[in-house]
């Protein structure tokens, strides 16, 4: 789609509704193109190319709110929709919160999350990326006959925004990626390995060569795997699965889940919460960042949000409705698509580097390197946690043999206290990251 | 617009249903078979496909203002449980999808399908400890469902979970006797056996089960069924999402691997024909071999039996989220509301427990079955390569000798 008649469809359909009713309105009209290539065996599996436009028009009206969504922007469905949407407020309950957020000045300094280069990429040139991870996969080890996959793609998005009281405001961002999974076979067991990299610029993605090798090192790493048997001891999770854990952590700073009683984290600012080697960023304005954008999706500025300094519980991540109800800034975690309300999300959500220089399982005597996490046992309400884990046995600082078919839990509040060490190793290839953390101690349950 | 040669596979859509976006995303699609063979035009002829069960009247399944009564009516249920309980989310869905499909051989199908879903989930707090309970309603459901059933019921039965939660204690770890309660509890199949049963693991060779039927894979007693025209399943369908009519496919007698789960891409390529089991989220994805409802067929044992003789073990009255890996086998799943098991008896309730194994040790591990079987047609949302679709999943009570329970306490 033409980047000038979308902005000047978001804006007139805005004015539209206000002209039809509604005293405050707000139009999000987004345009994403995603192109990806899987590979497996040097043959191409897939090829995908997918072009997604969409339009989200909400509108307020005595403090009641209505939404309406569409993807078939002809004008006599806007109509339709500007209508359709009004009609709603009347059913809608009326709500203090509900009202435009306030809008704070777009920053002017650049955030750089637009490569030229990534948009110009073409499928073939994804093929080559791919077609080089996975044969860089297949030469380094003679126990690697197969791929799950290799993937490599690329995505275009523009925002075109409108309110009551920002006329127009637009972002167009990148992001490129290249996966790849091998699988060890070693006598009957087979184990699966992944690694990903993520940029918004293609000059800062992995090479080919890397990604092919580093998946390859993780599913030879799982080969022989066993359970052990249920113990207290130390356990560091690795950078990627300290990521996974934080972003389960999420949902326990969201402003919303707070108010409703639904996070351990609820009543504690200005608490120790964490050990005091433990920062907790959202930042939507990290320069290359794949979650940074000029505004979000209610059109507030993004920030840099500090909600844990040195173990203290400092800020809750907020959207426009809950900082309006607890009387906070916003802090611009209004995260949404076109067809979506704004929810409050991460941005760049990471645990800052600590001092940590040397590797964490240096000074481990006995205990348990986590390298991945899985499933659903984290309960930012209850505060319990428990996990599938895979990793490395830990003797006397060296990894021993590698480890399946166990769990680790603790209950979220005392787990963050028991942080012992922060690594420096904060990479970031995913929105969320973290550098390797170690527990002093977690329940480690395996076999008998 | 999918396009397909052998094991390749060119995918493009538009938004937008104006014959040049169309004929764009063809050209987009076809580009992975650039220079191959040509498919020649073919007739077809629309069919009407035989619908699993019949919908008396389901739209408009309800107007704006009796959902908003309803949500209204269920808050104060669930508010009225116990004053512990601080705040209630509850959502409402109902949705109507027509899908067209046509394919070069010969399919031209339309279908109408309804869906609707009622969630509750009451947090509840006291004294310094929170939970939160969950309930569902729903299914491939009549408009008078909701007035059939009591929304107010599973608004307070959301309630007493989340209570109960306040004065559960930890959770136990390590490996025990585990009975898993019927309905919702069918999770556990789909995860350790279900999806490793998939037509695109199989072929790829990367399912631990590849090359596996004909050979026994779990107890005797164990039946799986994946039922695609199960009476109002949120996996039910009179076609699967490439045209080919929902069915039912036995995948394990008496604990024999006897089928996969296929799409007609992976079938062609095993040289197996469709089970119907070829899904999608959307028109804005390709079809990928899914689970439809997926059940462990009842037994012979009578399910209050079946905690006789356990010393020290666990109940999980209700699961919540699994997730496995179909390389190794490895699933986990999350319990909601959980109980010991002490000298044969459900005694104390527990928090934070998750349930971790291998799907072909704890296939073997299944000591017995109840008659009990429900299948759950309310919830049920399996993700799978970032799509998100609808599947029942059910069982009857089920004991297991061992299965490794995650909890804090050792």
């Amino acid at each position: 789609m033409p980047r000038q008649p979308a902005v000047e469809l978001a804006e007139r359909i805005r004015i539209q509704a206000e002209r039809s009713g509604a005293q405050e309105a707000e139009t999000y009209l987004e345009t994403s193109t995603t192109t990806e290539a899987r590979l497996r065996q040097g043959q191409v599996e897939l090829l995908q190319q997918s072009a997604i436009q969409g339009l989200g028009l909400r509108v307020f009206r005595d403090r009641r709110m209505g939404f309406v969504y569409t993807t078939d922007l002809r004008e006599t469905v806007l109509n339709e929709l500007v209508n359709r949407t009004l009609a709603l407020t009347s059913q809608a309950t009326p709500r203090d919160e509900n009202k435009i957020a306030e809008f704070l000045a777009v920053s002017q300094s650049d955030l750089e999350i637009r490569d030229d280069a990534v948009a110009r990429l073409r499928p073939e040139d994804l093929v080559r990326f791919a077609r080089a991870a996975e044969e860089s996969a297949f030469a380094q080890d003679k126990r690697i006959q197969t791929t799950k996959d290799v993937r490599s793609g690329t995505a275009v998005q523009e925002v075109y925004f409108s309110n009551t009281y920002i006329p127009r405001q637009t972002y167009r961002a990148t992001t490129v990626w290249l996966s790849a999974t091998p699988v060890a076979t070693q006598g009957s067991q087979r184990r699966e390995g992944t690694f990903i990299d993520r940029k918004r610029f293609l000059a800062d993605l992995a090479r080919p060569e890397q990604i092919g090798q580093r998946a390859v090192e993780r599913a030879l790493a799982k080969l022989g795997a066993a359970t052990v048997p249920s113990a207290r001891v130390p356990v560091v999770f690795s950078a990627e699965a300290a990521g996974v854990f934080l972003q389960g952590l999420f949902g326990a700073f969201s402003a919303l889940n707070v108010l409703e009683q639904r996070s351990f984290l609820a009543g504690k600012l200005g608490q120790k919460i964490a050990s005091q080697n433990v920062t907790i960023i959202d930042d939507g304005t990290m320069r290359r960042g794949l979650a940074s954008r000029y505004f979000d999706g209610e059109g507030v500025q993004t920030h840099r949000t500090v909600a844990v300094a040195g173990g203290i519980l400092q800020q809750y991540f907020h959207s426009g409705a809950t900082a309006r109800r607890m009387n906070a800034p916003p802090t611009g975690n209004g995260v949404r698509s076109y067809d979506t309300l704004p929810a409050i999300g991460p941005t760049n959500f990471y645990i800052d580097y600590g001092s940590s220089t040397h590797k964490l399982v240096d000074e481990v005597v006995r205990g348990l390197y986590v390298t991945g996490l899985a499933g659903f046992g984290v309960d930012t309400v209850s505060g319990e946690y428990s996990q599938q884990v895979e990793g490395q046995w830990i003797e006397k600082g060296q990894l021993t043999k590698p480890v399946e078919g166990v769990t680790v839990a603790g209950r979220l509040d005392e787990m963050l206290l028991g942080i012992d060490g922060v690594g420096r190793d904060l990479d970031f290839r995913s929105n969320v990251a973290s550098p390797t953390i170690r527990f002093r101690e977690l329940a480690v349950a395996g076999g008998a | 617009m999918r396009v397909v040669r052998r094991n390749q596979t060119g995918y493009a859509f538009s938004d937008e249903l104006s014959y040049s976006s169309l004929l764009d995303a063809a050209r987009v699609a076809s580009s992975v078979v650039e220079n191959q063979s040509r498919t020649n035009p073919i007739d077809v002829t629309r069919r009407n496909p035989p619908q699993p069960f019949t919908l008396q009247n389901p739209e408009p399944l309800m107007l704006e203002y009796t959902k908003f009564d309803l949500l209204q009516r269920m808050d104060a249920a669930a508010r009225g449980v116990d004053s512990r309980i601080v705040s209630v989310r509850i959502e409402y869905l109902d949705e109507v999808r027509d899908v067209l499909i046509g394919t070069s051989d010969g399919i031209y199908v339309l279908d109408r399908q309804y869906l609707a879903s009622i969630t509750c989930a009451p947090a509840a707090q006291a004294g310094g400890k929170r939970g939160s309970g969950f309930s569902s309603m729903g299914g491939r459901v009549d408009a008078d469902y909701f007035a059939r059933n009591s929304p107010e019921e599973a608004a307070r039965q959301a309630a007493r979970q989340a209570i109960r939660l306040l004065e559960a204690g930890p959770a136990p770890a390590g490996p025990m006797p585990v009975v898993v309660a019927p309905g919702w509890g069918g999770v556990l199949i789909h995860e350790s056996l279900g999806h490793a049963l998939e037509g695109d693991g199989i072929r790829r060779g990367t399912s631990l089960l590849t090359g596996l039927v004909g050979t026994r894979i779990a107890s005797p007693l164990v039946r799986v069924v994946d039922d695609g025209r199960w009476p109002n399943g949120r996996g039910s369908c009179a076609v699967d999402d490439e045209g080919t009519p929902s069915q039912r496919t036995v995948a394990v007698e008496a604990g024999v691997l006897q089928s996969y789960f296929l799409d007609k891409q992976n079938a062609v390529l095993l040289g197996l024909r469709s089970t119907g089991n070829g899904r999608r989220m959307s028109y804005r994805n390709w079809p990928i071999p899914r689970m439809t409802n997926t059940y462990l067929d009842a037994g012979t044992s009578d399910p209050a039996s079946l905690l006789n003789g356990i010393a020290r073990g666990f109940y999980a009255a209700e699961l919540g989220g699994g997730s496995v890996d179909t390389t190794s086998g490895n699933f986990n799943f999350a319990v909601r509301e959980g109980y010991w098991i002490e000298d044969g008896r459900r005694t104390r309730p527990v928090r934070g427990a998750v349930l971790i194994g291998n799907s072909l040790e704890t296939m073997k591990r299944i000591e017995g079955i109840g008659t009990d079987l429900v299948v759950e047609q309310s919830r049920g949302t399996c993700g799978k390569d970032g799509q998100m679709i609808p599947v029942g999943v059910g069982q009857p009570t089920v004991r297991f000798s061992s299965i490794t329970v995650g909890g804090p306490s050792i």
